[in-house]
């Protein structure tokens, strides 16, 4: 219940992404990606804790400036849960036999792949729903940017029905066939798609407007704490 | 409040919406969903249609807008000019600035999830940078709802996300304002801050048309009010209802009184001293809050949207833990949600029953008592229908049989909101339905009006997150409506809903 409210609330847009510049929404987060993605890229990348580790702290600072610490609270909630993922994944090879892998190599990443997720909680944070609509027609991909509007639009809705569900299934059926709630979500899913649809035809989408690319100092600060932190965690390997 | 104003709209000004011998079926069905609507709507003016679940109401406002035929790829007989112009001559951008619609479900009206972006958005839309911020201004302190401009649109209680749909279509500055089933889902204040923006709309000059069964409480605001029977519309005049409100006394449709209970001393559920909240950084849903409920009892919770009545059910059905205290469940629980699809699995009524049958270890008795319990609360339909094809009335009942069958023991059924989105005849059908069969109901309600139909139960005010129990039920506004919809012809449905 709580669970699927916080997911949600990883890919809103926060109430001060309007005191940014489109530039530092974008900037910001993908500079702080591309260190966590490469690795994953190159063969045989060394992993050391630390160097995904600076990015993470970096960015738990810019969404608690975004979304404030209650959010971000709950964020490092989930930093926890990874870390337990990883944990089971170690024990888990250890009894199949595969050897244990180096926990360090199982920390590294761990924090790696949360360095990615919240990259893209921050971009989800920092960007409208228009912002991220005039990006993708930028890219000439007109069809996408509507159809990601109105899923991201959605999703919180969809999550709270999710929640709804899965407390009917679990009561009704003891438990077992949880997994019988994705019947009921899918017909779900149809209804409101074609809600969406009939308000979409009353009201349209409204036109992606050109944002503003740079807002402030604040834009400047942050794109230079990312690149610091993106620096310095390369440094680090 | 505004008092009550009814105006005779007969004058030389040309209607802002008028249907003409409307008729109209969608691809699959065999026959006219509509057949021979006819409408007039003034500036001004505000009409209420009122009708039975699967009346047709949300087909004719599809068939008005367009969408019953650009979306639904339905056939439309008859003529629908708005502002004169025929529908089928006009641009959709012309549509759109003509009539605006807030349906049943606002949430699907809202692309950005701040809702001061999506309604500045929209304005600049339509009216540019810099009159596009004057007219989002305007409206948005006309209705009332600045403090709201920071919130996310799934944040917002029931009442405050209708107001914020109805700023949104006002900012198209339409001719015609149509609203479905606008109080569904609201609690009493939910109410009045839709009452309000009416009055707002129809100060603005706009034609109001409103699709609503829970009609009681817009009686007093319609200028001429439309009964929707056998696909055509009835006027009904207000000199009649008054004579109808003044005579109707609930005869026969009287409370029910749980003759079918078994009700014992035999406490099933106990909750000591429960507090909960759902994160330490956050105030408590629930503090020192006590309840038992005793087996063959029915326990109503009333309080307001966002009062916590879904947590409650959720902590003592065992979902949920509470922070401190004890809730002692010494039964089953079963939980029926307020968006009653959300509790069907499975793709017919039958295969509802020998699963849920299944999942306890129970055989073909088990199914062939759901079957017994299925026609005692005169739910008539195929066991090779689709549950999700119901109707809302019918969905309830068939979950209260589902839950019922499968009970091995005592079993408590928690039910959110069970009578949002029923008819008056509806509601009093399933309080019966609920009180024939006898079980062990907690029953949650945002809505005064329908605690007369449950006045044999204990019911408990929900307000601060403690249970606060209420003697003596007030009004039987929902008996009179009831007997109301008899008089007026508004049967209970036994067609798929729209």
């Amino acid at each position: 219940m709580s669970g699927a409210r916080d997911l949600a609330y990883l890919f809103v847009t926060s109430g001060r992404a309007g005191e940014l510049g489109s530039v530092a929404k974008v900037v910001v987060p993908l500079t702080l990606l591309v260190p966590a993605v490469a690795p994953y890229l190159v063969p045989g990348a060394e992993a050391r804790p630390s160097q995904p580790a600076v990015l993470v702290v970096y960015e738990l600072l810019v969404l608690g400036y975004v979304a404030g610490v209650r959010r971000v609270s709950r964020m490092v909630s989930l930093v926890v849960l990874f870390l337990g993922i990883a944990l089971a994944l170690s024990m888990l090879s250890s009894v199949l036999g595969t050897g244990p892998p180096d926990p360090t190599y199982s920390v590294s990443w761990t924090l790696r792949l949360l360095s990615i997720v919240l990259a893209l909680s921050m971009l989800f944070q920092l960007l409208t729903v228009g912002e991220v609509r005039y990006l993708l027609m930028r890219l000439g991909l007109r069809w996408l940017s509507e159809v990601v509007s109105v899923a991201i639009a959605q999703l919180p809705v969809v999550l709270i029905s999710f929640s709804e569900a899965t407390v009917a299934a679990v009561l009704k059926l003891g438990g077992r066939r949880v997994s019988a709630v994705v019947k009921p979500l899918v017909v779900d899913a149809v209804v409101i798609s074609r809600q969406v649809a009939e308000a979409l035809y009353l009201h349209g989408l409204p036109p992606a407007p050109r944002p503003k690319l740079i807002e402030g100092a604040t834009d400047v600060y942050l794109i230079l704490g990312a690149l610091i932190a993106s620096s310095v965690s390369a440094l680090v390997v | 409040m505004h008092g009550s104003t009814t105006f005779s709209f007969t004058g030389t000004e040309a209607p802002s919406l008028e249907v003409v011998d409307l008729w109209f079926k969608y691809p699959r069905s065999s026959g006219w969903v509509l057949r021979g609507v006819n409408l007039r709507l003034y500036p001004g003016e505000v009409a209420l249609v009122i009708g039975a679940s699967g009346s047709g109401k949300t087909t004719l406002l599809r068939a008005i807008t367009g969408v019953g035929v650009w979306i639904y790829g339905g056939e439309l007989r008859g003529r629908v000019l708005l502002g004169g112009a025929p529908l089928e001559e006009l641009p959709l951008d012309k549509i759109r600035r003509s009539i605006q619609v807030v349906n049943q479900n606002p949430y699907t009206h809202f692309i950005e999830h701040v809702v001061g972006y999506d309604l500045l958005s929209t304005a600049v839309q339509l009216y540019g940078e810099k009159l596009g911020r004057r007219v989002f201004a305007r409206v948005t302190t006309a209705l009332k709802i600045e403090g709201l401009l920071g919130r996310r649109f799934f944040e917002l209680s029931g009442g405050q996300l209708r107001r914020v749909a109805v700023a949104k279509a006002l900012l198209w500055d339409p001719e015609v304002l149509v609203l479905d089933e606008p109080l569904m889902w609201l609690d009493d204040e939910g109410v009045a801050d839709v009452v309000e923006a009416i009055h707002v709309a129809r100060s603005l000059g706009k034609a109001v048309l409103i699709f609503e069964h829970r009609f009681m409480r817009l009686l007093h605001l319609a200028d001429s009010i439309y009964v929707l029977r056998e696909g055509a519309l009835h006027r009904v005049e207000h000199d009649l209802l008054k004579k109808l409100q003044r005579s109707v006394r609930p005869r026969g449709s009287h409370p029910p009184e749980g003759s079918g209970s078994r009700t014992t001393d035999r406490p099933l559920l106990l909750a000591e001293d429960v507090w909960f909240r759902y994160d330490r950084r956050e105030d408590w849903v629930l503090r020192s809050l006590s309840l038992e409920v005793s087996e063959g009892t029915t326990t109503v919770v009333y309080g307001g949207n966002g009062s916590g009545k879904s947590t409650l059910l959720k902590v003592i059905s065992g979902y949920l833990k509470p922070n401190r205290g004890r809730v002692e469940l010494r039964s089953r629980a079963v939980y029926v949600p307020q968006n009653i699809y959300l509790f069907f699995t499975e793709e017919s009524v039958l295969k509802e029953f020998e699963v849920v049958c299944r999942s306890r270890n129970l055989g073909r008795q088990c199914v062939e008592r759901g079957m017994d319990y299925l026609r005692y609360l005169g739910v008539g339909v195929d066991l090779e229908e689709s549950p999700f094809n119901l109707s809302w009335g019918q969905a309830v009942r068939l979950a209260v049989a589902v839950a019922t069958a499968a009970s091995v023991g005592p079993t408590v059924l928690l039910l959110d909101e069970p009578f949002t989105g029923l008819t008056y005849l509806e509601r009093l059908q399933l309080a019966t339905s609920l009180a024939k069969l006898g079980g062990t109901y907690v029953i949650t309600t945002s809505n005064e009006e329908t605690l007369a139909l449950v006045s044999s139960a204990k019911v408990f005010k929900l307000a601060g997150g403690t249970l606060e129990e209420l003697r003596g039920i007030p009004g039987r506004d929902p008996l009179e409506a009831a007997e109301l919809c008899k008089a007026l012809g508004i049967g209970v449905n036994h067609g798929v809903g729209s």
